[in-house]
């Protein structure tokens, strides 16, 4: 193919990528509207070579935007049986109660709020501001999905590798409590 | 959990929806969308809501207050 069809072609599958992803919430696509162009080249160093050339990269790049996937591409669903006894942590927003936590925990210790950000990957639109760090305890046998965070293009930080540990509860938000006990909060800045 | 606006209307949040107190004591009450319940109280007129069930991927919500509704924003972490 000559050089000069190229660029076009990289439009054409990204424009292609975003017409056939499952319908954005208007909202969704606003948020990352702003992305710097550095959040793309970083992304790109880091995930070029898991796709088999620029353009399914780039419609791959496009997907992120838009679905903002809590786990990485290549992440299989690993369904798993957390059991009672192991212990985690969760970074919470201010006023956010520990009584009711959110979906996805860490087996990291979090350290700062950079590392929120950079990797576990939590977007600003997401968790604007973060202010603690819950330790808690499962209680009663919790069905999660376990792996590693994928990736984010944020607004205001930009590229958020991501990279560190993740579940998510696979249970009603009503339920999660049942299944744990808070073992300590702190503060991190 | 209360909080209280520039307008001076005092805000409740309880899991089952929000209730707007006016200074002139008008009340309103906006339900937590349906599968939802409300948690605590996001940045600036929003409130965060923990589903039933994931949507897109994302269980709980961002949700912003609007005048007789809550309208979903985007993932809540």
């Amino acid at each position: 193919m000559p050089d000069i069809c190229r660029p076009w072609l990289l439009v054409l599958l990204a424009l292609s990528a975003c017409a056939q992803s499952a319908a954005p919430l208007p909202q969704m696509a606003a948020a990352h509207a702003a992305a710097p162009a550095s959040a793309r080249t970083a992304w790109w160093k880091d995930n070029r070579w898991r796709y088999h050339d620029e353009g399914e990269a780039d419609a791959a790049y496009q997907r992120l935007l838009q679905q903002q996937s809590a786990w990485p591409e290549w992440h299989q669903v690993e369904l798993v049986t957390l059991p009672a006894g192991l212990r985690f942590e969760m970074a919470l927003s201010p006023g956010q109660p520990p009584e009711r936590p959110g979906a996805f925990g860490t087996f990291d210790r979090i350290p700062d709020v950079r590392y929120v950000r950079e990797r576990l990957a939590v977007k600003v639109a997401w968790k604007p501001s973060i202010d603690r760090v819950a330790t808690f305890e499962i209680v009663e046998p919790l069905a999660a999905d376990t792996g590693v965070v994928g990736p984010q293009i944020d607004a205001q930080v930009g590229y958020l590798p991501g990279g560190g540990s993740q579940f998510e509860m696979k249970v009603p938000a009503a339920e999660r409590s049942r299944h744990l006990k808070l073992v300590a909060i702190r503060p991190i800045r | 959990m209360r909080r209280n606006d520039a307008a001076g209307t005092e805000w409740v949040l309880e899991p089952e929806g929000l209730t707007a107190t006016a200074p002139d004591g008008t009340r309103r009450f906006l339900l937590a969308p349906p599968g939802y319940t409300l948690s605590h109280f996001g940045e600036g007129a929003t409130v965060v809501a923990r589903g039933e069930q994931p949507v897109d991927g994302w269980w709980d919500w961002i949700f912003a207050v609007e005048e007789d509704a809550l309208r979903r924003v985007g993932p809540a972490y």
